[in-house]
């Protein structure tokens, strides 16, 4: 792609992330579940 | 060292996609590259410069930079007309992917950046707004597929007629002067 002659160089740090996310917020939910998993081992480990 | 920032706006560019298949679904890709664009995060600039990979084997030089730099042609890019990007679109044939379909949008840019009189590369891109033509190539799924697949970037999508810049203009407003104000 042309884009002309050189100019200036500069650093651009957005204030906000131009990343928009693409998932539901829902979806944070399910990445939660193995958590409740661990939880349940370390019940059912022996404690003697 | 951290380097204090020249401007805390993103710059903002047109740029032209393809779109593919991939695992996730239809997704943007680089016409330039075997690259495709995530959903969510930024695009992230790698040089693949063969050039300077061969320079670096036979002068010793340091084994990578960080995209972009004037000496290289890495970099994302985008221009400042939306006639050029369009213009290139046109010339570019399909090449080596599968290419679905041509989008063209409008993209946000940041980290370094070089700028041009004519547009931009920079080290890390987002895209800002998609116009998706209603004609596409003969293998594409249909303009309105696209579109609904495209809405992962959670950006602004819209199915337009014709593929002239004019048309595209007038989906879009003008882009905002840069640098701001």
């Amino acid at each position: 792609m042309k884009i002309g002659k050189p100019i200036r160089a500069y650093v651009v740090e957005p204030l906000e992330q131009p990343a928009t996310p693409a998932e539901p917020e829902d979806e944070d939910e399910t990445a939660q579940e193995p958590v409740a998993v661990r939880d349940t081992e370390l019940e059912t480990t022996p404690t003697a | 060292m951290t380097v204090a920032p020249d401007y805390i706006e993103p710059v903002v560019g047109w740029r032209v996609w393809a779109v593919s298949s991939s695992d996730a679904g239809l997704r943007l890709r680089s016409l330039m590259v075997d690259a495709t664009w995530p959903t969510g995060r930024p695009f992230v600039a790698r040089c693949r410069d063969r050039r300077h990979r061969l320079r670096r084997v036979w002068r010793a030089e340091p084994s990578a930079h960080e995209p972009p730099e004037w000496s290289c042609d890495c970099g994302i890019y985008a221009t400042r007309e939306i006639a050029d990007a369009v213009r290139y679109a046109k010339s570019y044939g399909d090449r080596h992917w599968t290419v679905l379909h041509r989008v063209v949008g409008r993209v946000s840019l940041w980290g370094s950046v070089l700028e041009y009189t004519d547009g931009w590369r920079a080290a890390l891109a987002y895209p800002l707004e998609l116009l998706v033509p209603r004609v596409g190539p003969v293998q594409s799924p249909g303009a309105e597929a696209v579109a609904d697949a495209l809405a992962d970037y959670g950006v602004r999508v819209e199915v337009v007629d014709g593929t002239g810049a004019g048309r595209f203009g007038q989906a879009l407003p003008a882009l905002p002067a840069w640098p701001p104000v």
